[in-house]
């Protein structure tokens, strides 16, 4: 599983997010690429008006996307669920 | 965070009971522009008064401003002393018309002064001008209460406040932290501070971004005081209440319509404006990547000011709401300042505690868009209410208990 986050320095709903997600990578070691909504490229992702936006992706195929702030124990309830998929 | 939280309502809890429980004594001064002897009755009630809080002075000029020249012979009607020229003077239910010199009128003014702020009255002339009643001297009226306090307990203290001098600074905090939630300029902010990290100079970091939010501020009270000047030339019961009172009951309207939406919507940051956001964000880089230091503190006061003139459309129902009430109280101008203060320092807190927070740990702090949301609602709450005081009760918002 991949997970593709895009956030903005300027959101604070992407820094509460984002310290969520540093928690969640350390302890369930999944792989997380950080694209920035200003400074990189995210054309191709097709990104909605809600920041931080999580682009899940198994076997390079997205299955979901988790939109909007989230806070430790909700992000890793959505994490566990994307984990559970065959 | 939690803590600093809990420090905050600490805080307060601490504060309001700081102001002194008296009640103004109002007076009424009425006067001429070049007119010698008016001068000289202002500078003696200057002086005299120069250290008291418990006494505010109205001044109306009756020489060139026709609705002020009406109003004072409505006064000399309901004190029964004929308006013959200025100076005119209404203190408690004693009048002086003319002005010899210190020692004599002036004396005369000082004794009326000390009298009345201790003994009770009926302010006929207060009344008259805040509600439009007239009330003839021998007229049996409720007079006016002195020392009308409540009494309450702060961890085991007991404190003793009179709710007219409570209630303006209250209103001043509150309304400050339900405007100071607005997200409007605070993005700019966060952008802000994650570029200061790369100076990696800590002395000018600080500078810097409290450069930054302190502009923030004055351009705010610049706002409010331009406002606050607008609202004292108009006469009392005009339209500009009336103005104010729609573009609060709109602005509540406004918020509780985007709480309710923002249910229905992912938490989060909306995007929006996508011009506007680089054109600023390339400014924010060109100012903190500038090797000479001074260019860069002049740009960020630059970058405060229009980027909170430009956002001040975002939030301009609460400042304006708040500034109206405080004109509608007729304070002092030293009063005036201190509740503008109050607000001001309340509306920048949460900029400050995100700076102060991020400085220390050296990782941008954000505030949760939750708390954003429920400051829509507390905010939308507020502004209907006072709306519909304003149209409706207006002396309710004038806090004479």
């Amino acid at each position: 599983m991949k997970y593709v986050m895009i956030s903005a320095i300027w959101c604070p709903a992407c820094i509460i997010t984002n310290t969520a997600m540093d928690k969640v990578v350390e302890e369930k070691h999944i792989t997380v690429e950080k694209l920035d909504y200003d400074f990189d490229d995210i054309s191709k992702y097709n990104v909605g008006k809600i920041l931080p936006e999580i682009i899940v992706y198994k076997d390079d195929k997205e299955i979901g996307r988790i939109i909007g702030e989230k806070n430790y124990k909700d992000l890793c309830m959505e994490i566990d669920k994307y984990e559970k998929v065959d | 965070m939690k803590k600093l939280i809990r420090l905050l309502i600490i805080t307060l809890l601490l504060f309001i009971p700081t102001f002194k429980g008296v009640n103004a004594l109002d007076i009424y001064l009425f006067y001429g522009d070049g007119c010698p002897h008016c001068a000289d009755e202002e500078k003696l009630l200057d002086s005299y008064l120069k250290s008291s809080d418990d006494v505010v002075v109205h001044k109306y000029e009756v020489w060139n401003n026709k609705d002020n020249a009406k109003l004072v012979k409505e006064v000399a009607d309901i004190m029964e002393v004929k308006f013959v020229g200025v100076p005119y003077i209404v203190i408690g239910d004693k009048v002086i018309s003319g002005y010899m010199d210190d020692s004599t009128t002036g004396e005369q003014i000082k004794s009326y002064i000390n009298i009345y702020r201790n003994e009770e009255f009926t302010d006929r002339v207060g009344e008259y001008i805040k509600t439009g009643k007239v009330i003839k001297k021998d007229e049996p009226t409720e007079p006016k209460k002195k020392d009308e306090k409540v009494s309450f307990k702060v961890f085991g203290k007991k404190y003793t406040v009179n709710p007219r001098t409570v209630s303006l600074p209250l209103i001043s905090v509150v309304l400050g932290l339900v405007d100071g939630f607005n997200p409007c300029a605070m993005w700019v902010l966060l952008f802000l501070i994650t570029m200061l990290f790369n100076m990696k100079d800590k002395k000018k970091m600080w500078i810097l971004g409290l450069t930054f939010i302190l502009t923030s501020g004055l351009v705010y009270l610049a706002f409010m005081l331009s406002w606050f000047n607008l609202a004292s030339l108009v006469p009392k019961l005009s339209l500009l209440r009336f103005i104010v009172a729609l573009v609060a009951l709109g602005a509540g309207i406004f918020n509780i319509n985007n709480y309710i939406k923002s249910l229905s919507k992912d938490d989060g940051c909306e995007v929006v404006d996508d011009k506007k956001r680089k054109r600023i964000i390339n400014r924010i880089i060109k100012i903190t990547s500038n090797k000479k230091f001074i260019f860069a503190f002049f740009g960020i006061i630059l970058l405060a000011a229009t980027v909170n003139l430009i956002e001040l459309m975002c939030s301009i129902g609460i400042p304006l709401i708040y500034t109206q009430i405080l004109s509608m109280n007729n304070l002092s101008t030293f009063r005036y300042m201190i509740y503008m203060l109050i607000y001001i320092v309340f509306f920048l807190l949460d900029d400050i505690l995100i700076f102060a927070i991020s400085m220390k740990t050296f990782k941008v702090t954000g505030i949760s868009t939750k708390y954003t949301k429920y400051s829509h609602l507390v905010g939308g709450i507020i502004m209907l209410i006072i709306g519909i005081l304003m149209l409706l009760k207006p002396e309710l918002l004038m806090f004479n208990f």
